[in-house]
């Protein structure tokens, strides 16, 4: 009784209205492009139905996996495995001092611009596009393999490594610069030391994304699993092609674990 | 660093202790860069990746370049189509998991979930989402229900609930124990602790996650109709596989522009929420 | 002690004309010369300031917060460019060096914080180090490895600096208490041989024991080497004990200049702008 007394005795404040025209109308818009982009991507529920049924089918002819010439699925795997790696090297190794150059509170602006440019257009390009354009220019093989994901980490990491390196204490970096200490060496001692497990943790990311990336390389024939993969497929070998996904699902997971338990060392 | 010696077994004074820790730390790192660089070389030796190569191959890629310039202007016309096609695939591809994804993640994490066994099934399944790439859900679900956008926004759908679901777990479980017993003692129910306590104490990092998914799986569209499933894609690598970089080059840069600028547009959203 | 302090540099630095009644007898070891720096190009931070500090003062910078102190530091060793008039040091003009004596003066500079500014996550002894990075070659500098001189020196200054425990030298630098902390920067900074000491509010982060014991630790060091000292200060009574000089800045410009002795509550009143004596003793 008491509480309502004094309720009624507050005025209320004034909530504003919830729903605005401005409000109405933006959320109109968003349903509006949104129910475009569900017809645009085909994916309405009639879709559904009549397709789920046809994916239930292909994965009965998928299982039991097969075990038939699983040998030959020995030096595929490796390949993949290895791709993942030197990629991830290169690429952590290689984005260090592009990182650098692309951090505006290291250099100047004539620098960081054209370098982040050259990194959106390596990041903008998925890795399927460098793989296939690196097969034509040096031939098919896990090389072209590894050079596409090493730009493509090149230019994931080094943005992610300049955010860092932006973001980090600036108190720091001027008691480097303080000691008379150049603009690389205030970047390796004022900035890297502070950004280093977050660089481990970038960097280990990639190395399960860039496996898992290799594990498709092999569509456009740069190594890896994915030939194996390709060549089962278009011989509706489905039981061996369950075999190979059922590979890479494993190695990624142990790749992902391993992540996991190096970043906890790290930390 | 620390750990690679270990300070109080050691009786040594000043400069004599600086350089024995000096050694010490030094020899760490050297087993580990040894470790590493070993692996990398087999790495490469196996791979047959050598630099001689790449410099052997390097002058085509110059021709390659050569080739590529100038850009003929001409697929611009009949690009617009597919180009849409793979934004709206991505747009629909990011959406729909999120429901899906936090469902599963209910279930999933060990500070909600209620039944042992299901939440480790549930983790298993969303593990399995995720480590098959979407090109390769693509490629198995063009053969299963055949060309189209449609497996290729259920590819990309079905990776990212993979991605989401693990993420949305592992941020539920790392939300303060102190706000859930909170809402308990106020005698809210499981699902209301959920949408009161622990969804608003995580919807920063699931925007900034979703945020970057939209990013990922915008780039992702782009490559689908290699095996297939809709989109710019199979336009971009039938000119590469066709020899025609000249109209190659003019479908990558609007691809990078596009994605640029939808990477800008994510990066500011994602400024503005954290 | 007393050359050091002789008051008619303060007469004269106080006045105008700072260079050419200089430059007879003795040369001062920093000139600040008509120094402006603007920022955005509407707030001014210092105004034409002209200064002469000779070598083996003990200047302290007082003022309001905002009126300049940081940034006038800061230009001292060229961490901000100025947006007109320079820096004078020996003889030299800051503006008109290249980069590479600009590092060379800047490692001849010894700075320290009111943040500390340790890097946190290397050990307290890599962190004095530090200090030495201006001479370290490439190479070493990639790999993270100081010579056995380094460490040497660096173990030597840590002592001066009155850090004992050998067991610390080794600590990542984010687990020592702020005293502690404080005395690893002024070990990285002794690490440098440095002939000017800038110290912005060393001691604002410490407790009164500390405070005391880190002023003293500064001043006897710069006895020692006669080293010059530039220093902000807000704890005033703090400033009057172990300043040879104080400088008070008001709204960009200089205020107030003189001995210790001679700042009494008018001059304080001028420099922050009071009525009545109420700033006195506050920090
Ligand atoms: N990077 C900057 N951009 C714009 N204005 C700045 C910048 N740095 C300093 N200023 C301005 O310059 C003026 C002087 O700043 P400064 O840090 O030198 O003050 P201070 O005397 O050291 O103050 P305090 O006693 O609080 O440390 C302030 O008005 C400040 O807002
Ligand atoms: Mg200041």
């Amino acid at each position: 009784m008491a509480n309502e007394t004094t309720a009624n005795a507050v005025p209320m404040p004034h909530f504003p209205p919830r729903y605005t025209p401005f409000r109405l109308i933006v959320a109109a818009v968003i349903a509006g492009i949104y129910w475009w982009s569900v017809v645009g991507a085909e994916f309405s529920p009639v879709e559904l139905a009549k397709g789920l049924p046809k994916v239930w089918e292909t994965l009965v002819l998928m299982f039991p996996p097969s075990l038939e010439g699983y040998k030959s699925l020995w030096v595929p795997f490796w390949e993949t495995l290895y791709i993942g790696i030197l990629a991830t090297f290169f690429g952590s190794i290689i984005s260090i001092p592009v990182g650098f150059l692309a951090s505006q509170n290291m250099v100047p602006w004539w620098i960081y611009h054209p370098v982040r440019m050259v990194l959106n257009i390596f990041r903008g390009v998925s890795e399927i596009i460098w793989a296939l354009f690196f097969v034509v220019a040096v031939g098919l093989g896990p090389m072209p393999g590894v050079i596409a994901l090493t730009i493509f980490s090149v230019g994931m990491l080094s943005k992610l490594l300049s955010e860092a390196v932006e973001a980090s204490d600036i108190g720091m970096l001027e008691a480097m610069t303080a000691t008379g200490a150049s603009r690389w060496k205030v970047f390796f001692y004022g900035a890297m030391p502070e950004v280093f497990p977050l660089y481990i943790s970038y960097t280990l990311y990639y190395w399960d994304h860039n496996t898992r990336q290799a594990t498709v390389l092999g569509f456009v024939g740069a190594g890896g699993l994915g030939v194996t993969l390709l060549w089962n497929m278009s011989m509706y070998e489905f039981e061996q092609a369950t075999t190979v996904v059922i590979i890479i699902v494993c190695m990624i997971t142990v790749i992902d674990r391993l992540c996991l338990k190096m970043r906890e060392a790290i930390q | 660093m620390a750990k690679i010696f270990d300070i109080s077994k050691i009786d040594l004074e000043g400069i004599e202790l600086a350089i024995y820790v000096r050694r010490r730390v030094r020899t760490g790192y050297a087993i580990l860069v040894a470790i590493v660089l070993a692996i990398v070389f087999y790495a490469a030796y196996y791979t047959n990746f050598n630099l001689a190569e790449l410099e052997r191959g390097s002058p085509h890629i110059w021709k390659l370049l050569g080739r590529m310039f100038p850009p003929d202007l001409e697929p611009l016309s009949e690009i617009s189509g597919p180009l849409v096609e793979t934004l709206q695939m991505a747009l629909v591809g990011t959406t729909l998991p999120i429901p899906i994804a936090m469902f599963l993640a209910f279930y999933a994490a060990t500070s909600t979930r209620r039944i042992h066994w299901l939440g480790n099934l549930v983790r298993v399944a969303l593990n399995t989402l995720r480590t098959i790439p979407e090109l390769l859900w693509a490629m198995i679900l063009v053969s299963a229900v055949g060309l189209g956008t449609f497996p290729g926004t259920l590819a990309l759908t079905l990776h990212s609930t993979g991605s989401m679901g693990k993420f949305f777990y592992e941020t539920i479980e790392a939300v303060d124990e102190g706000i859930l017993e909170a809402m308990k003692s106020t005698g809210a129910n499981r699902l209301q602790i959920f949408f009161f306590g622990i969804l608003p104490t995580i919807l920063p990092n699931i925007m900034s996650v979703v945020l970057l998914y939209w990013d990922y799986n915008n780039r992702s569209a782009t490559v689908l109709g290699l095996v297939g499933a809709g989109g710019i894609g199979f336009i971009l690598t039938s000119a590469i596989a066709e020899f025609e970089y000249q109209q190659a080059i003019t479908v990558l840069g609007v691809i990078v522009i596009i994605l640029t600028v939808i990477d800008r547009t994510s990066a500011a959203a994602r400024s503005r929420i954290i | 002690m007393a050359r050091r302090v002789g008051s008619s540099t303060f007469e004269v630095a106080g006045g105008c004309a700072v260079s050419e009644q200089n430059a007879g007898s003795r040369k001062p070891k920093i000139i600040v010369d008509h120094l402006t720096k603007s920022y955005d190009g509407h707030i001014i931070a210092v105004d034409d300031i002209n200064l002469s500090i000779d070598k083996g003062e003990y200047c302290i910078l007082f003022g309001p917060s905002g009126v300049g102190k940081s940034t006038l530091m800061r230009h001292i060793n060229y961490l901000i460019k100025p947006t007109k008039g320079d820096i004078v040091i020996d003889g030299k003009r800051l503006g008109e060096m290249k980069t590479k004596e600009l590092l060379k003066q800047r490692s001849r500079i010894g700075m320290i914080f009111q943040e500390f500014n340790l890097v946190n996550r290397m050990s307290v002894i890599m962190n004095v180090m530090c200090g030495r990075l201006h001479y370290l070659n490439a190479w070493r500098s990639l790999t993270f490895s100081f010579t056995r001189d380094d460490h040497e020196r660096a173990i030597d200054c840590l002592r001066r600096a009155g850090l004992h425990e050998e067991e610390l030298y080794f600590r990542r630098a984010d687990t020592l208490s702020g005293g502690q902390k404080q005395r690893v920067a002024i070990a990285r900074m002794l690490i440098q041989e440095p002939e000017i000491i800038l110290a912005d509010e060393p001691i604002a982060a410490l407790d009164v024991k500390n405070q005391h014991m880190i002023l003293e630790l500064i001043g006897d060091i710069a006895r020692r080497d006669n080293i010059t000292i530039v220093m902000t200060l807000h704890h005033l009574e703090l400033a009057k004990k172990y300043a040879s000089r104080i400088i008070g800045l008001s709204e960009g410009k200089v205020a107030f200049d003189g001995p210790g002795e001679s700042l009494d509550e008018a001059a304080i009143n001028r420099v922050f702008k009071m009525e009545d004596g109420k700033v006195v003793g506050t920090t």
